[in-house]
């Protein structure tokens, strides 16, 4: 047993190998490193764009505006992005220091743990907080003398003002991208935007990749008359023109962000359904499904513990490229009019601003939003191609 | 190979059935019904008066009966291309669909052989000069094709080459100018292309990066293969080689490949259009939706996915005939 934990034992694990060849090409780890940042925005951005300062001195007394002003959404934001750090490095520091019995069980508690600290911290400092202001344009404050010391973020715009001054501005000193048919900021706006993108492009492919994978795993496994029902189901999905469906959709519902992730899911997850399903069929009849099924083990167990974990590569790339797919729909929607509704930041809306309705082509409003959606889908098509050489180079020619 | 088509067509309608369930339901599972929209928000009737009112109006949409009752009569007046009429148009919608659909059509087949026109020339020129600085910029070009958002290169496309502010070389909108009804045959033919260059370049532009990456991937593998060297080693010369023993095995996943690219286009076809103003199928949903015309919807959502299906057919049929390996038997 000893051995066992000997680190030098251990070899070389798949997703070692998988992390090898992913990492020897530097446009890949450029990829990454952006998607990293675009993640750090889209968490922090009401401490980078914001028009409430972070600190306020009004009649000696010290505010803290930005601080009192965060809503539930930002805090279920934080508590997302915590998970999801603590999932990334706490898993890295356990295969390192804890033995491979344990882990599952110490992450869970680790992720718990982390959470209630900043459950605890924030609620702590909510309540040592001093008293909330009812202003909503501090900067007109400090420029008639009521207070003093007011210390903005970098950008210090908020993303739902209208400013009926600086309509449709070219990118100035105070305005460094411009601002837009309302006045507002477009850098502002762009960053407020980050969340909008990436949590459609997460949660609609969470959707999808959940409907495909249990579609497919069902349809792979038992074979037969369920998996020819299944097929005819997937047929029916493909044949009928996704964009085509999904305003259809938005027609009939009720606009709203999670509609159209909602939308977005359940009309694209026949390619995770067929891949899993090959995959299964292959795995149906190796030695350790079969064991697995002698031993009377519950399906779920069979199928999504012993299973899914050795079929699951070819949906992780095709999750990648669905991602790309998604941000670029919800901006697509979002720029014919069907996507959010105006005060929510969203690229494709944006972008619909960059002809004003005199016909007039706004530069600046074409060119940012624009360009964060191409850099955007850019990064996770590049993403899901070095994903897919990394994980099996057989796969080049199936998707 | 009748049989096989008789078959094959045979099996589109399930798939079919299956399509116009799907849209039926996702009309039937909205919230709110067309008599209610109808009647608006009331207020001036007494209820009882607009109980009366309502219950009157839905017998005469047939909206009283059970749901399956509802669908085979809307699939028994689907299948006489009886859509009804349009809200906004008050006109029968399949005389609007017969106006919008061949423009749409048109569009779209001009996109795809100008896709297939130039992608399989640069595709095999490209496998054919692997590694070479050619090969490796126009990769790094057409990746970012692929990946660029099509709504943001017509906006910009417009913006810079249809405006004022900068140059003024091609119209904004349209199909063709004012005074196109009064030219000859010709100048008319010419305005009318000049109108479609932006849009066509516009749908077809991520096709043509995806379709070229296929064709250079096929190639390559067969440029690899041993039969190429073997014609190599005979001393065929290097166009013999690659057109008429590489090219040939590469032709069958392009084709395949046109199933899947049609559909997408049709679906892309609605965003060029309302960016272009184009008078198609795209456009004409687009303004239902934003109106609210469900009859039009519905529509346009069973005549695009019966396209799509033709689609799928056309391109089985091609692939029997571009490889004498396959036969209508075996695909099945």
């Amino acid at each position: 047993m000893k051995k066992l934990f000997d680190k030098k034992n251990w070899g070389t694990s798949y997703s070692q190998l998988v992390w090898q060849q992913f990492s020897s090409n530097y446009v890949n780890l450029v990829c990454m490193w952006f998607l990293v940042f675009l993640f750090t925005v889209a968490v922090f951005a009401p401490f980078i764009a914001n028009d409430k300062p972070l600190v306020i001195h009004i009649d000696g007394k010290v505010y803290f505006p930005l601080l009192s002003s965060l809503t539930a959404n930002d805090y279920s934001v934080f508590m997302a992005a915590i998970t999801g750090v603590c999932i990334v490095f706490l898993m890295r520091w356990n295969n390192r220091n804890v033995d491979p019995f344990l882990r599952p069980g110490v992450l869970w508690r680790q992720i718990c743990i982390c959470l209630t600290v900043f459950v605890i911290c924030i609620t702590s400092v909510q309540t040592l907080l001093p008293r909330k202001l009812n202003a909503t344009d501090y900067k007109s404050i400090l420029e008639s003398g009521q207070a003093t010391d007011g210390v903005f973020t970098i950008v210090p715009y908020g993303y739902g003002r209208t400013e009926l001054k600086v309509l449709q501005q070219p990118p100035s000193k105070e305005h460094w991208l411009g601002t837009d048919d309302v006045g507002s900021d477009v850098l502002c706006r762009l960053i407020h935007g980050t969340r909008i993108s990436l949590s459609v492009g997460f949660v609609a492919v969470g959707i999808s990749s959940i409907i495909g994978i249990f579609v497919g795993a069902i349809m792979g496994y038992f074979g037969g008359k369920i998996d020819f029902l299944g097929m005819r189901l997937v047929e029916i999905m493909m044949s009928v023109p996704t964009f085509f469906l999904i305003i259809t959709i938005v027609a009939f519902f009720p606009r709203s962000l999670f509609n159209i992730m909602l939308i977005i899911g359940i009309t694209s997850w026949t390619g995770d359904a067929r891949f899993i399903r090959a995959e299964f069929f292959k795995l149906r009849n190796q030695d350790f499904v079969q064991s697995a099924i002698s031993l009377g083990l519950p399906l779920r167990s069979i199928l999504f513990k012993h299973m899914l974990p050795n079929g699951i590569a070819p949906v992780l790339v095709n999750i990648t490229f669905g991602i790309a797919g998604a941000i670029f729909i919800e901006s697509a929607l979002s720029f014919l009019g069907f996507g959010v509704a105006p005060p929510t930041p969203s690229w494709g809306q944006m972008l619909s601003a960059g002809v004003s309705t005199s016909g007039q082509f706004l530069w600046w409003l074409s060119i940012f939003p624009g360009l964060a959606i191409f850099f955007t889908v850019t990064a996770y098509n590049l993403l899901g191609e070095a994903l897919r050489d990394a994980i099996d180079p057989k796969l080049r020619k199936a998707i | 190979m009748a049989g096989y088509l008789i078959r094959r067509i045979l099996l589109m309608i399930p798939t079919l059935l299956g399509i116009t369930v799907m849209v039926f339901a996702i009309s039937r599972a909205a919230p709110g019904d067309p008599v209610s929209l109808s009647m608006g928000p009331g207020g001036q009737m007494d209820a009882q008066r607009a109980a009366d009112v309502r219950k009157v109006r839905m017998a005469l949409y047939g909206l009283d009966k059970p749901v399956h009752i509802q669908y085979l009569n809307w699939l028994k007046r689907t299948a006489r291309l009886d859509f009804g009429d349009s809200i906004k148009h008050h006109r029968p919608v399949i005389d609007l669909v017969k106006e919008r659909l061949p423009i749409t059509l048109v569009l779209n087949l001009i996109s795809l052989v100008a896709v297939y026109l130039i992608s399989i020339p640069l595709g095999i020129f490209t496998a054919v000069r692997q590694g070479k600085f050619f090969d490796r910029a126009s990769s790094v070009v057409l990746f970012m094709l692929w990946s660029l958002p099509s709504m943001w290169a017509g906006q910009m496309l417009i913006g810079y080459f249809c405006g004022p502010t900068f140059k003024n070389w091609f119209p904004p909108a349209g199909l063709s100018s004012n005074f196109a009804d009064s030219l000859p045959f010709f100048p008319w033919l010419g305005d009318r292309l000049w109108h479609l260059v932006l849009p066509v370049i516009c749908l077809s532009y991520a096709e043509l990066a995806y379709l070229t990456k296929q064709v250079r991937a096929g190639m390559l593998d067969n440029l690899r293969a041993d039969y190429v060297r073997t014609a190599r080693a005979k001393g065929l010369d290097n166009l013999t080689v690659v057109f008429r023993h590489a090219f040939r095995n590469s032709v069958i996943p392009i084709i395949t490949i046109m199933a899947t690219l049609l559909p997408a286009m049709i679906g892309g076809s609605v965003i060029i259009e309302s960016i272009f103003s184009i008078p198609g199928m795209g456009r004409l949903a687009f303004e239902a939706i934003t109106t609210r015309d469900y009859n039009i919807v519905m529509a346009v959502a069973t005549i695009a996915g019966f396209l799509n299906l033709a689609g799928l057919l056309f391109a089985d049929i091609a692939y029997v005939i571009a490889d004498p390996r396959i036969t209508f038997e075996s695909i099945e």
